[in-house]
């Protein structure tokens, strides 16, 4: 035979040069499809028009500019993702605001009021987001099913100390699995699983699930997960948590078992007896890994003080020693030190520009995620910070710079 | 990727459309080569197989198949300019016409395309080049699976044939 298998594969197979009246006549379509879209705004889109004309244009532009370059067309589109982890089109900053609460223990019954802190989120340069990050952008979104809600993750960007991933989540009917409130969504405790849900997911066991509510629909929900972790990570997972009963139907069974209402607590002790009729009722969590990027981490960089502490920092996260160089109140019994102790983080930039990431005293605090562990603080920040711009950065009265 | 991609296409993102077109546009320029002689009967072909599938994405359900949805859209197009212009070329005429002049690193690729018949090359580029399966190519061709199976074997004898004279 003339040929064999393998070698019609390969020839076949072979990527073959478009010729150039081809790729003009493509371009000519795609700016003819730009054109369409501007005089014909289409109503499911979320984003406003003007925006979505400025990014069918960039990616016209791009195509053009490179001869039908898709690497460059892929780029423009990270526009998107960079934006929505760290920029401000479609996300709202929040002044600080005072808040009822319900006192606990000795004050049981009584009412304070808490402060919530500020939250500003700020434009983000496309430019420096490509440069720094484009290269450690997770390429190929995963799509995972998880029985009638469909999970996309779009974008993902780690370090070391933390990552941030863009995903949407998807239901016909509306979204079930996840649920917020507007105070919520933006600052503490971010959105939340359901008590219908039969699934969980996090980023390596964490999860700070900022809402988008300018995009998102009933439907169809988008979200930026912002994960400080506590340990060193190098290689991110989505850890999917499959529940055989949800919260709501566990509780139903322990009623229907012991006819007690439940709602995860139980009010006093519980007899053994109790526990072991609830140990009875059949429910298995299952939990499956899905690698998410086989891209490498955006590198860190070490900075020090004159005290002799030490922080690591990327474009989007920090990783401060609290061990030495600050003074912070150390636990001995638990091996953990007070993160309330950390009260004032600032980046201060060599064009006197400055980020304040956390400054509790005035009640800000504009960073996506934080997490204490041991004596690490990690912050994962809510914008980019292009590290070789920073001056200092003052972690309470302790100023760091570079190595 | 391009289940994303599909997604985002279908609510209205020209974006991702575009991106679309670009990923495949090498695997649907085969195709229309297989078919058309002309550079200009292929970009022509081209066009309005985007310009169709940008027209058409919402009706396409499942995102899965998006491949060979968008490839029979092209198929039909370079059928449809065919019997237009009656420019039906037949295996001679493939051959011994002059071809719009090819890069010289795609040289294996196009002897290949001119050592097959008409009717057989499409099929070994669906198959060998793209990675349908013969069910797909069938429906794609609109014709029998086992007609596509058997054109796979024949055609192999055929370029056996042709090597050897």
């Amino acid at each position: 035979m003339g040929y064999t298998e393998q070698e019609l594969r390969e020839i076949l197979s072979k990527d073959v040069q478009v010729s150039q009246q081809v790729e003009d006549k493509l371009k000519s379509t795609y700016i003819r499809l730009g054109e369409q879209q501007t005089a014909t705004p289409q109503p499911e889109k979320k984003k406003s028009g003007k925006r979505k004309l400025r990014t069918a244009v960039a990616i016209i532009a791009a195509v053009i500019l490179v001869g039908g370059s898709s690497m460059l067309a892929y780029a423009a589109i990270n526009t998107d993702i960079f934006d929505n982890m760290f920029g401000n089109s479609t996300k709202e900053s929040l002044p600080a605001k005072q808040v009822p609460y319900r006192k606990q223990d000795q004050e049981v019954g009584k009412t304070g009021t808490v402060t919530l802190p500020s939250t500003e989120f700020v434009e983000v340069d496309m430019d420096t987001a490509q440069r720094l990050l484009g290269d450690y952008l997770m390429a190929t979104p995963i799509v995972k099913q998880l029985d009638d809600h469909t999970l996309t993750i779009t974008g993902l960007v780690y370090s070391p100390n933390g990552a941030v991933m863009t995903f949407t989540l998807e239901r016909k009917g509306g979204v079930t699995m996840l649920e917020y409130d507007d105070e919520a969504r933006v600052r503490c405790k971010g959105a939340w699983f359901s008590d219908s849900t039969h699934y969980k997911f996090d980023i390596n066991g964490g999860d700070h699930i900022y809402m988008d509510t300018k995009q998102s629909t009933n439907e169809k929900l988008v979200c930026t997960d912002y994960v400080a972790w506590g340990e060193v990570t190098t290689k991110p997972q989505l850890r999917i948590l499959h529940y055989q009963n949800s919260e709501e139907e566990f509780n139903a069974k322990v009623k229907e078992k012991t006819g007690i209402d439940y709602d995860g607590s139980f009010e006093g002790v519980p007899s053994q007896e109790l526990w072991e009729q609830i140990y009875e009722i059949p429910d298995e969590i299952t939990e499956e890994y899905l690698d998410l990027t086989d891209k490498e981490p955006v590198p860190i960089r070490n900075a020090v003080s004159k005290t002799g502490g030490s922080l690591e920092i990327s474009p989007f996260t920090l990783r401060i020693d609290v061990s030495k160089g600050i003074d912070v109140d150390w636990m001995e019994d638990i091996d953990a030190f007070e993160p309330a102790d950390i009260d004032f983080v600032e980046i201060r930039f060599r064009d006197g520009s400055t980020y304040m990431v956390e400054d509790r005293e005035h009640s800000i605090s504009n960073i996506g995620d934080c997490v204490s562990k041991s004596h690490f603080y990690h912050i994962t920040f809510n914008r980019l910070v292009d590290v070789d711009q920073i001056r200092e950065i003052v972690v309470n009265d302790v100023t760091y710079t570079l190595q | 990727m391009d289940l994303f991609l599909v997604k985002q296409a279908q609510n209205g993102s020209v974006e991702a459309f575009i991106q679309l077109m670009e990923k495949h546009k090498i695997a649907l320029y085969k195709v229309a080569k297989s078919y058309l002689k002309q550079e200009e009967d292929v970009a022509d072909a081209m066009q309005d197989t985007v310009l169709s599938a940008y027209e058409h994405l919402a009706d396409l359900q499942e995102a899965a198949y998006f491949k060979t949805w968008l490839t029979r859209i092209l198929i039909n197009r370079c059928k449809d300019l065919l019997q237009r212009s009656k420019r039906m070329i037949p295996m001679e005429e493939w051959t011994a016409e002059p071809h719009s002049p090819s890069p010289e690193k795609d040289r294996a690729f196009y002897e290949l395309l001119e050592e097959l018949p008409v009717d057989y090359r499409t099929i070994f580029l669906l198959y060998y080049g793209a990675g349908f399966n013969t069910r797909e190519i069938a429906e794609m061709l609109e014709m029998n699976e086992n007609t596509v199976k058997s054109r796979l074997q024949r055609g192999r004898t055929k370029l056996e044939q042709a090597i050897s004279e």
